[in-house]
């Protein structure tokens, strides 16, 4: 094809759009597509758009941070350093669990005896 | 402006040219007339979510589809007539080729419209289904290659070529004094 046969098909293709377009619908069938269009829209479930909310940002950022920080410390120590109290608080608690544990089934154990 | 609106707006400005592409197809005004509407309503129902952008290619899929349900369901009525008849020539053809001819146009709808008019949609109507697709697609609803291509579910190669051939042949059909 060369280039006068496709400026003669883009000039056509022109006079046919302008063309179709020229021609119109009868008004009752113009109506008809009208209502069917308005019912379309108010049946459509069509939310507004909105806008993202402010703590989005913010709350990524705190997830980066905590992130960022919980990698540096592993990677230099290990595992996540834990408080010395902490840790002496948790081996009580233990000790304790099992002491109440041992009276307990020493109740039932003396129950049972019984 | 909300979706509700943009919907609208859209459907505003493309209803009427899809009742014609529909006419075009199906022959019946009545028939166009429900198949429109109810892809106005697939759209707003099932699509109204979707960003605007991709509006056109859906809703001229739908409408495709519609068209090929009808004439599928033609099909049928034809071929359970036909057991009674002699096989006539739609028994091996395409559900969306079977479209009509220059006998689309019903006579008070060829009232309406005027010598260029009608000489124009007379030959749009007489072309195979695909040519007359991409034609009104690219040419009319002013769709680039790829949309067209979504909306007809084939290749952008597939789209260049019937469009072309959609070119060429109407401009033969129409010859040199048109308009």
């Amino acid at each position: 094809m060369n280039g006068d046969d496709r400026r003669s098909d883009v000039e056509f293709v022109d006079r046919a759009r302008a063309v179709l377009d020229a021609g119109s619908l009868a008004p009752d069938l113009a109506e008809r597509l009208a209502a069917a269009r308005r019912r379309a829209v108010a049946s459509a479930d069509v939310p507004i758009p909105r806008a993202p909310s402010a703590w989005v940002p913010v709350s990524a950022l705190a997830t980066t941070l905590l992130t960022v920080g919980l990698t540096v410390a592993i990677d230099h120590g290990g595992t996540p350093p834990l408080d010395d109290d902490v840790q002496i608080a948790t081996v009580e608690d233990m000790d304790l669990l099992m002491d109440l544990e041992f009276v307990a089934w020493l109740d039932t154990d003396n129950l049972d005896a019984g | 402006m909300s979706n509700a609106a943009a919907l609208n707006r859209y459907l505003a400005g493309v209803e009427q040219r899809a009742f014609r592409m529909a006419r075009y197809a199906v022959s019946d005004a009545d028939e166009a007339m429900d198949i429109v509407q109810d892809a106005i309503l697939t759209l707003a129902r099932k699509y109204a979510m979707k960003p605007e952008a991709e509006w056109p290619p859906l809703f001229f899929r739908i409408l495709r589809n519609r068209i090929m349900d009808f004439h599928r369901r033609k099909r049928i009525q034809r071929g359970i007539f036909a057991m009674f008849t002699p096989r006539d020539r739609y028994d091996d053809t395409n559900p969306i080729d079977l479209v009509s001819d220059g006998r689309a146009l019903e006579p008070e709808f060829r009232t309406q419209l005027d010598a260029t008019t009608q000489r124009l949609e007379v030959a749009v109507t007489q072309l195979p289904a695909r040519q007359r697709e991409a034609f009104l697609l690219r040419a009319w609803e002013g769709l680039d290659v790829a949309a067209t291509a979504r909306a007809m579910r084939c290749s952008e190669g597939s789209v260049k070529t019937h469009y072309s051939r959609a070119v060429h042949t109407l401009r033969e059909r129409l010859g040199d004094d048109w308009p």
